[in-house]
């Protein structure tokens, strides 16, 4: 059940009329059957994996808590590790494993052959496990007093807006709301709508816009000019901004009609100014997932710089391999992780609040970092998105080999071309800039009347043009 | 005094609701009026300013006003591009001695048979007066897969467009599952077109606009001349670089996937039965096409071919219509050079099947002469 089908909002629609007219206790089962409908639409068997997942947490947290042994309590946290990082390791990465264990061999001169298993990956899994794996470390930590409503923690882990693409959220933001009385005002919906707005607009007006001409930019086959394969690697890093954007502001507006506030997980990245501003915009809640959970268990930067150089890198590059079992994915990881690297040895980046990293002198030394950090930023988009390893070292020499179309090389087409950079521009002006501005995410909907009327009716405008139907969003397949 | 019971639900209650102060919306109210305006003025737009070249809706205002304009002619050329490009309205004038005007060309590019109709019912009032509509039919006239274009996206009505996708039977039936899903989509999109044309129209009117206002290229050419609308570079520019090696894509992008459509065949009938009520005759004609291409079509697509000619077959024989089949170019008196592609002729092989079929449909038009 996408987002952007009638299916979904016909769904929301009675769930909500529903939750309004119960009490809270009954609120949270009502959230909870929906959640596990919601996620049954895509393969009722995975709803055995994510009650397992629930299952699991959920008691070994308890046990932990009331445990006062320092190693009975790590042997509960170290199997609440395993069994999580297991289910997600035989979904996601055996294949992988297995393809890369069978390459190492056959490289060695030895003679394997490479078995496959036929694993369907149930969708959303990295998400909940990276949320209840938060929750029991949070719990081991002491920082946070283990639930004791077993229901109260299944409606945590499967929340349907963020449910299949997050945002992770935090157990300590999360369940204090679920057991707290919950008020919906009007302000609540207004915003919530803006949110819906703006994230539908991101995924139907700009990211399945984007989204032929990056599969015309990637499909390999197509000789495409220098030129357009450049435009190609634009548009893919707008289409997965706006894709995954697009998806978690109209989950923040859907939990918002219900009275939740979900985790803010991005903030307009391509206005920032160094690397690590971006990884402070640029889906937020699992960069700080990775930082208090990896990053920190690692060692953080409290063995010295060499050390936090290495923790940082191998943080990326794992940040990286979450996103999908390939080389692809681990390369751009670990281009982030130099990136990183390299921006506190050379610029010696003062850490703070994203503001104060933000700050330059004066807007066009913003400007230009912000244009040549974006450079950087597509390099490794294009691992990212390129199908394997090959593919990318080929797109990246097609790309700086200056294919002309004088050589015969096709450009893609103007009349795709010309309203997919109308709709980046509509999203960078009329919603990042704006939100960037006044610090409000529903930016389009503050300041005089007149703005919001014509702010808001663009972006229907946007919608109504865009083709019904629409597509998967990226993220659903990490 | 003894307290009031209060009995309420263990479940049910509104405590939810109980900050919410309800206020009148005026920014959304101003939202969707903003849209209201934008969809009623789009609808409003006068076709004058829409009618262009090149454009599948600006095309229809254009064959409307500047190619029919007030004339009453005697025979009317409907079709697609290959009869827009294949028929010259002057030369069936002087082959069968009539006055300048008394024939012309409506063909639209991707012009089926529904467009077919809607000019047809669009400007009755002159039609009707007509001898004889000629509509000329392509293979993928009534292939499901193949349009709907913006015509249709504009003009359909609101029971056609929910129905789109019934009743499809694809001729290939390992095609029948994604063609379908493919249909599907496209009948959602059709009854999201029917509540806002602004949809179609928009991108026509900022196309017109910025050329009224001269930002954009000019036009070097008429657009219109000699009955007929006229090829957005000249003809005699001809022939484009479509090399035979490319006929097998574009007969893949005609018939692949192919389907009978109900909807095609029922707006021929429709066409014909108006024709039948206003006493106009109706002849359908196939014109020809490169011989290297036709031969792709039927050694290739051979069931796609035979699924075609019957359906054609069996709507002729009901309606009593006069069906001309001339498939291959050569049969015409047609060489390769006279085709700027696979189907679309140059200047002179456009007088060339011109006289050719004025010599074929003077004895069904004119028999006395």
């Amino acid at each position: 059940m996408l987002f952007n089908t009638f299916q979904f909002w016909l769904f929301f629609s009675a769930t909500l009329a529903l939750y309004l007219t119960l009490r809270r206790e009954w609120q949270n089962r009502l959230l909870l059957v929906a959640s596990y409908v919601f996620y049954g639409f895509w393969d009722p068997r995975f709803l055995a994996l994510i009650a397992f997942s629930t299952v699991v947490d959920y008691f070994l947290a308890r046990k932990m808590s009331a445990e006062e042994s320092a190693g009975k309590r790590k042997l509960y946290l170290w199997v609440s590790v395993g069994v999580n990082l297991g289910v997600l390791g035989i979904f996601k990465y055996l294949n992988f494993f297995l393809a890369s264990t069978t390459q190492a061999l056959t490289s060695l001169g030895f003679e394997a052959s490479q078995p496959t298993l036929s694993i369907i990956l149930p969708v959303g899994i990295s998400f909940y496990t990276f949320q209840t794996l938060s929750y029991t470390i949070d719990v081991y930590r002491r920082r946070l007093e283990p639930v004791e409503g077993f229901f109260d923690f299944a409606l945590f882990v499967s929340f349907f807006p963020q449910l299949v693409a997050g945002p992770i959220e935090r157990a300590r933001d999360f369940l204090p709301q679920l057991q707290q009385p919950r008020e919906v005002t009007a302000q609540d919906w207004g915003e919530g709508l803006t949110l819906i707005l703006i994230g539908l607009f991101k995924k139907v007006a700009v990211a399945d816009q984007l989204a032929p001409l990056v599969d015309q930019a990637f499909g390999g086959s197509a000789e495409l000019t220098s030129l357009s394969l450049l435009l190609g690697v634009y548009f893919f890093a707008f289409q997965i901004y706006a894709d995954f954007s697009g998806y978690t502001d109209i989950a923040r507006g859907v939990a918002r009609m219900f009275g939740f506030r979900l985790t803010l997980n991005f903030s307009q990245p391509y206005f920032a100014t160094s690397i690590t501003e971006f990884w402070r915009r640029w889906h937020i809640s699992l960069s700080s997932w990775l930082r208090d959970y990896l990053y920190i268990s690692l060692g953080g930067n409290r063995r010295g710089k060499g050390r936090t150089y290495l923790n940082l890198f191998a943080t990326m590059l794992l940040g990286g391999l979450w996103h999908g079992a390939g080389f692809t994915f681990v390369i751009w990881g670990g281009l982030h992780g130099l990136y990183l690297t390299v921006h506190k040895l050379i610029l010696k980046d003062r850490p703070g609040a994203p503001d104060e990293v933000g700050r330059v002198r004066s807007a066009v030394a913003a400007v230009i970092k912000s244009v040549a950090l974006f450079q950087f930023v597509c390099l490794a988009w294009i691992f990212f998105r390129a199908q394997s390893l090959s593919d990318a070292l080929s797109y990246l020499s097609r790309l700086l080999g200056v294919q002309l179309e004088r050589d015969g090389f096709r450009s893609l087409s103007a009349g795709e071309v010309r309203p997919a950079i109308w709709s980046v521009l509509t999203l960078l002006l009329l919603v990042d800039l704006p939100q960037r501005l006044s610090g409000r995410e529903t930016a389009p909907n503050h300041g005089p009347r007149a703005w919001r009327i014509a702010s808001l009716a663009v972006l229907v405008l946007w919608l109504i043009h865009a083709e019904p139907g629409g597509r998967d969003f990226i993220y659903f397949q990490f | 005094m003894q307290n009031p019971v209060v009995v309420t639900s263990s479940i049910f209650s509104f405590e939810t609701l109980r900050g919410f102060t309800p206020s009148i919306p005026w920014t959304w109210i101003g939202v969707i009026l903003s849209v209201l305006l934008v969809e009623v003025g789009t609808r409003h737009l006068p076709g004058s300013f829409l009618k262009r070249s090149g454009g599948w809706v600006g095309e229809l205002y254009l064959a409307e006003q500047d190619v029919l304009g007030s004339g009453v002619p005697e025979v009317v050329i409907l079709g697609s591009s290959t009869a827009q490009y294949g028929v010259e309205p002057t030369v069936l004038e002087a082959a069968w001695g009539r006055d300048r005007g008394a024939v012309v060309n409506l063909a639209l590019r991707g012009g089926g048979a529904f467009d077919a109709l809607q000019v047809y019912k669009r400007n009755r009032a002159q039609l009707r007066k007509a001898r004889a509509v000629v509509f000329c039919a392509d293979v993928w006239t009534f292939n499901a897969s193949f349009g709907p274009f913006q015509r249709y996206r504009l003009l359909a009505p609101l029971k056609e467009r929910g129905s789109f996708a019934s009743s499809i039977a694809f001729v290939r039936s390992q095609e029948r599952a994604a063609g379908l899903e493919a249909l599907r989509t496209r009948r959602n999109s059709l009854v999201v077109d029917h509540f806002f044309k602004m949809r179609v129209l928009t991108p026509y009117a900022i196309r017109s606009g910025t050329i009224e206002l001269r930002l954009g290229r000019q036009k070097k050419w008429p657009q219109v001349g000699a009955g007929r609308i006229l090829a957005k570079r000249p003809q005699s520019l001809g022939p484009e670089r479509i090399e035979e090696a490319r006929f097998r894509s574009l007969a893949r992008e005609r018939c692949e996937a192919f389907a009978i459509h109900p909807l095609y065949v029922e707006h021929l009938r429709e066409l014909a039965r108006l024709l039948r009520e206003d006493g106009v005759r109706l002849i359908v004609v196939e014109l020809p096409v490169r011989d290297r291409y036709q031969d792709l079509l039927e050694s290739e697509f051979d069931l796609e071919v035979a699924a075609h000619t019957s359906t054609l077959a069996s709507l002729t024989r009901a309606t009593g219509t006069t069906w001309l089949q001339f498939r291959r170019a050569s049969e015409c008196g047609l060489a390769p050079e006279d085709f700027r592609d696979y189907a679309h002729l140059a200047t002179d092989g456009t007088r060339k099947l011109s006289r050719f079929l004025g010599e074929q449909l003077l004895p069904e038009l004119y028999p006395a002469q």
